[in-house]
């Protein structure tokens, strides 16, 4: 499946901008899919060596009419300046004040007041400048991650170009020649300025798409940070024990809902950017294919459809499906640990602890002790908690509260729009909720409340069971 | 004839008989003098009184108002005042006044004359009879001078008791304060104790629902086991304490059982001004007053000695004897020992020495009572500053550490084990608050004691007089603005007065 453009298209792409038929760059017919061993090596970073370097701009693509505008949930989009029709964006790497969730802030390093950088959005054959200015107190550089470019442009200080000093301002200018969803992010001691925040999402829309527009496009940039409870700094130096993961830098119940109404085509661009985890994203009431990864589209003799995607760091991947199903699904990560926000794992293991007298023991030295754990982390607690802290797990539900936090979000779908603006709770159908079980139903069924009517374990499934030995 | 004669040596021997039973009436020993001034410097220098238990009635009167006391809650000056009433050594010591005042009467008491009488036989025709009357002249020609040093004695031997009757008294508030320090860190001991017993029940639960590992359990429970152990030792102690003070308040059996405030009372605010210190001891001082006095008794008796040992003594009497031939005469007599061998030039030496003796003892005396007054002073000023400390700075710093515990814990970041552990260390905190409060109270009543028994309102400064302070940390530490100062000159003026 070609991602870049050939030399005949766009031969002719430029020949329709000259006669000033841009209009017509519109209609451009699907290429066929391009598999030959050529192809297949034009499409490779080596050729940029070759007749594809220094490839001729094309007119820059407009948002709305070459492409659906992605969203990038808790974020936003750079705007850009059209110069001699290249598209020149400004980046301003600086410290920033961070809220993932309400109540809990930091300091970190992001781009243009935010957390993480702005998404920058273009079309492949778009020329972009852009321009980032230092405003930290460290030397960075950028990095295109996934993007053909001159070698110079490649953003690596000391390799590939100096360190952009405090206070300076360096200038990137390449031309687009390929589409996905791709990230840039600081490729100067990167440990430390990736754990602080310092990457964005960079999506290239293709100039001429093969698969229908999306109606609703969602990006999210994965990452994982150390913020001890209490603290208001990320510690960068963290190798292992992360305890804050986030969908666009937001914690739930931080982070935005995704609304599509019902029958739209979603897309969903998942990129990880975090030190060191992997994360395998679920969406429930859905499955879907995975049609591209940060190398490009996947085409659909190859597609493998799944419930839920392993992005791992550095990887991005693009997921579709049509929002046939109304309802609140989450999207979350399934790793357990990482939708919990500021998880403690040095709390001892208190299930199963029978405490008795033991909380009178306790107050008559320290009055405000109340005994937790027992039954597990559910528990909303009420309780003063250290300054910059939010609850471990996370926010009220319309039926209870959500335990849950971190890699956290809900796509919302509704059958009924008259704005994308978040529509509240789904009204269930009646008849369509879980709920207790009624006396009626349950005396037709046979069931017993106390779980005496279910059927036990059968000793051929009990682990103590032996294999009776065949007789010798 | 006889008769005659006779009148003229009676009549001689009237008059002598006259003089002595007149000197005699004179004489009589009257019991208790003497104790008056110990009680009014008593009195004066630390407002409690005593009593020498010499009656049955006074001895009652004591046994009643010891009962009423004992019944009430005791304080640090209820206490001084029983000893000073009931301590039994304190009593045994008064009898150094009786001892004392006896010398001095003795100093005073003529020799008696010495009768020798001497019958001869054969008894014939009349029985020979010799008499002869004795009596040593030369002592009371001395007497007086050996007055005068009994006397310097006798002041030397009140200044000694009611010396003795203000070191019992500060024994007895040490004691007492001793008694509560204990009490006091009894009562952390205590809380220590229901941290580690609540941690070790804790650790019991968890390792029956399965949750941790014998090897944790038995440290758990081993913790526990150890800080039951310190509170048996603290309850020792307790007892040790009140038994110090029955001993010194001469208390037994149903009296043992008084109540006190099991607290120490809180530092007072004001500061030591420690520059006139030196020189008030030295004039408060009644050891060194008496040892000034046994000066000036050496110097006395150096004198006497001086003007006796040559001729230490004489008699003069009257002679009768009456020979077996009826015969009888009568006259003086005198009598001297010859300075031939002993002129007197080792008792000359002797009491050289002594009065050199008692002139180092009291500069000896002098210089350790400047060193004692200097660091005591020293010592309850950088006592007062700790405790100062631990109350505006590490007290609350640790109950912070509690308070944020407590947070982590219901952030749940950290186990009830680890609240509690933080818990114990603002508990150790408040002992080692304890420790130099009792410091404090210590060093302050030994101070008094150096002083002469009270320091007066003039020793102290008003709060903000800069001394010299503790270390502690600087910049960063918003908590202890409060407890900065910068360093004085506390060493200055202590010690440039005269001895």
């Amino acid at each position: 499946m070609a991602n870049e453009l050939t030399r005949r298209k766009m031969i002719i792409s430029s020949a329709a901008a000259l006669t000033g038929g841009a209009a017509a760059m519109k209609g451009m017919p699907a290429l066929a899919d391009a598999t030959t061993p050529e192809h297949s090596h034009k499409q490779s970073a080596l050729a940029t060596e070759g007749p594809h370097a220094n490839r001729q701009r094309l007119p820059p693509g407009r948002p709305g009419q070459d492409y659906t505008p992605v969203i990038t949930p808790n974020g936003w989009t750079l705007p850009y300046k059209l110069v001699d029709g290249v598209k020149v964006f400004h980046l301003v790497a600086e410290e920033v004040e961070h809220e993932f969730a309400p109540g809990l802030r930091a300091k970190c390093w992001g781009f243009n007041g935010g957390v993480h950088g702005p998404t920058i959005e273009v079309v492949e054959g778009d020329r972009v400048r852009i321009y980032v200015t230092n405003k930290l107190s460290a030397g960075t550089s950028t990095h295109w991650h996934g993007i053909f470019l001159p070698n110079g442009m490649d953003g690596v200080a000391g390799l590939t170009q100096r360190i952009i000093r405090p206070g300076g301002t360096f200038k990137y200018e390449f031309t687009l020649r390929q589409h996905g969803t791709h990230m840039y992010h600081s490729h100067h001691d990167e440990m430390t300025q990736m754990a602080l925040g310092t990457m964005g999402l960079f999506i290239i829309h293709p100039r001429n798409p093969e698969r229908p527009r999306p109606d609703r496009d969602f990006a999210f940039m994965l990452s994982e940070w150390q913020i001890p409870v209490g603290t208001s700094r990320p510690n960068p130096n963290e190798m292992t024990d992360f305890n804050v993961f986030t969908f666009n830098a937001r914690v739930f119940p931080g982070t935005e809902p995704t609304v599509a109404k019902l029958g739209d085509r979603v897309r969903i661009r998942l990129a990880n950017l975090g030190a060191m985890d992997h994360h395998p994203i679920h969406l429930h009431g859905y499955h879907f294919p995975v049609i591209e990864t940060d190398g490009g589209q996947i085409r659909e003799s190859a597609w493998q459809t799944e419930t839920t995607v392993l992005v791992g760091v550095g990887q991005t991947r693009t997921f579709e499906f049509i929002a046939d199903a109304p309802g609140d699904w989450p999207l979350h990560c399934h790793m357990t640990h990482h939708v919990m926000t500021q998880m403690g794992d040095k709390f001892p293991n208190m299930i199963g602890v029978k405490p008795g007298d033991l909380d009178e023991k306790v107050r008559s030295i320290l009055p405000d002790y109340m005994r937790m754990g027992h039954a597990g982390m559910g528990e909303k607690m009420e309780m003063e908690m250290p300054a910059n802290s939010v609850p471990m797990l996370g926010g009220d539900g319309p039926f209870d509260y959500i335990t849950m936090g971190g890699l956290f979000t809900i796509l919302k779908v509704r059958s009924d729009l008259e704005s994308y603006d978040d529509p509240g709770w789904y009204e269930h159908p009646p008849g369509t909720v879980a709920d207790r079980a009624g006396a009626i139903d349950m005396d037709r069924d046979g069931i017993a409340g106390d779980g005496s009517s279910a059927s036990k374990i059968p000793d051929s499934a009990r682990p103590a069971y032996r294999q009776k030995m065949p007789p010798k | 004839m006889i008769a005659r004669t006779i009148t003229r040596q009676q009549a001689l021997l009237l008059g002598a008989c006259a003089l002595v039973l007149g000197a005699n009436g004179c004489t009589r020993f009257k019991d208790g003098i003497g104790f008056n001034d110990v009680h009014l410097a008593t009195g004066q220098r630390i407002g409690k009184q005593v009593e020498w238990q010499k009656s049955a009635e006074a001895r009652q009167r004591i046994h009643n108002f010891v009962e009423q006391q004992s019944k009430r809650t005791l304080t640090a000056d209820g206490a001084v005042q029983i000893a000073l009433l009931n301590n039994p050594g304190l009593q045994a010591t008064y009898e150094d006044l009786g001892i004392a005042q006896a010398d001095l009467f003795q100093a005073g008491l003529p020799q008696n004359p010495r009768l020798e009488g001497e019958i001869r036989f054969p008894a014939q025709p009349k029985t020979a009879i010799e008499t002869h009357i004795i009596q040593n002249f030369l002592d009371i020609l001395y007497l007086p001078l050996k007055r005068h040093v009994a006397r310097a004695e006798f002041e030397a031997a009140k200044l000694r008791v009611t010396h003795e009757v203000l070191r019992t008294a500060a024994e007895t508030k040490k004691a007492f304060y001793d008694y509560q320090a204990a009490e006091q860190a009894l009562g952390m001991r205590i809380a220590v104790t229901s941290a580690t017993e609540a941690s070790s029940d804790l650790a019991r639960r968890r390792f029956r629902a399965g949750n941790i590992t014998d090897l944790e359990l038995a440290e758990e429970r081993a913790l526990d086991g150890e800080s039951r152990l310190e509170l048996a030792e603290a309850q020792t102690d307790v007892i040790d304490k009140r038994e110090m003070l029955n001993r010194l308040m001469g208390l037994w059996g149903e009296q043992t059982a008084w109540r006190a405030e099991p607290r120490l009372p809180d530092m007072p605010s004001e500061e030591l001004n420690p520059h006139c210190l030196e020189s008030l001891a030295i004039e408060r001082r009644l050891d060194l007053a008496a040892a000034r006095q046994q000066v000036i008794a050496a110097g006395r008796n150096l004198g006497v000695v001086r003007w006796t040992s040559l001729f230490p003594e004489a008699d003069i009497g009257l002679h009768y004897e009456r020979e077996p031939e009826g015969t009888g005469t009568t006259g003086p007599s005198l009598g001297f020992p010859l300075p031939l061998f002993d002129w007197g030039q080792a008792r000359r030496a002797k009491a050289s020495a002594q009065l050199r003796q008692a002139q180092q003892r009291y500069a000896a005396l002098a210089i350790e009572i400047r060193s004692r007054v200097r660091q005591l002073a020293s010592r309850m000023v950088f006592a007062q500053q700790r405790v100062k400390f631990y109350r505006e700075v590490q007290l609350p710093v640790r109950e912070e550490a509690t308070r944020q515990a407590q947070l982590q814990y219901n952030a749940m970041q950290i186990g009830a084990g680890e609240l509690l552990r933080v818990k114990r260390e603002e508990i150790e905190t408040g002992r080692n608050y304890i420790q130099a409060l009792h410091d404090y109270w210590e060093a302050r009543g030994e101070l008094e004691q150096e002083a002469g028994g009270m320091l007066p309102a003039s020793v102290f400064a008003p709060p903000g007089v800069k001394h010299k302070s503790v270390p502690q940390t600087q910049a960063g530490d918003e908590t202890s603005k409060k407890a900065d100062q910068p360093a004085g000159e506390q060493h200055g003026g202590m010690h440039h007065h005269g001895q």
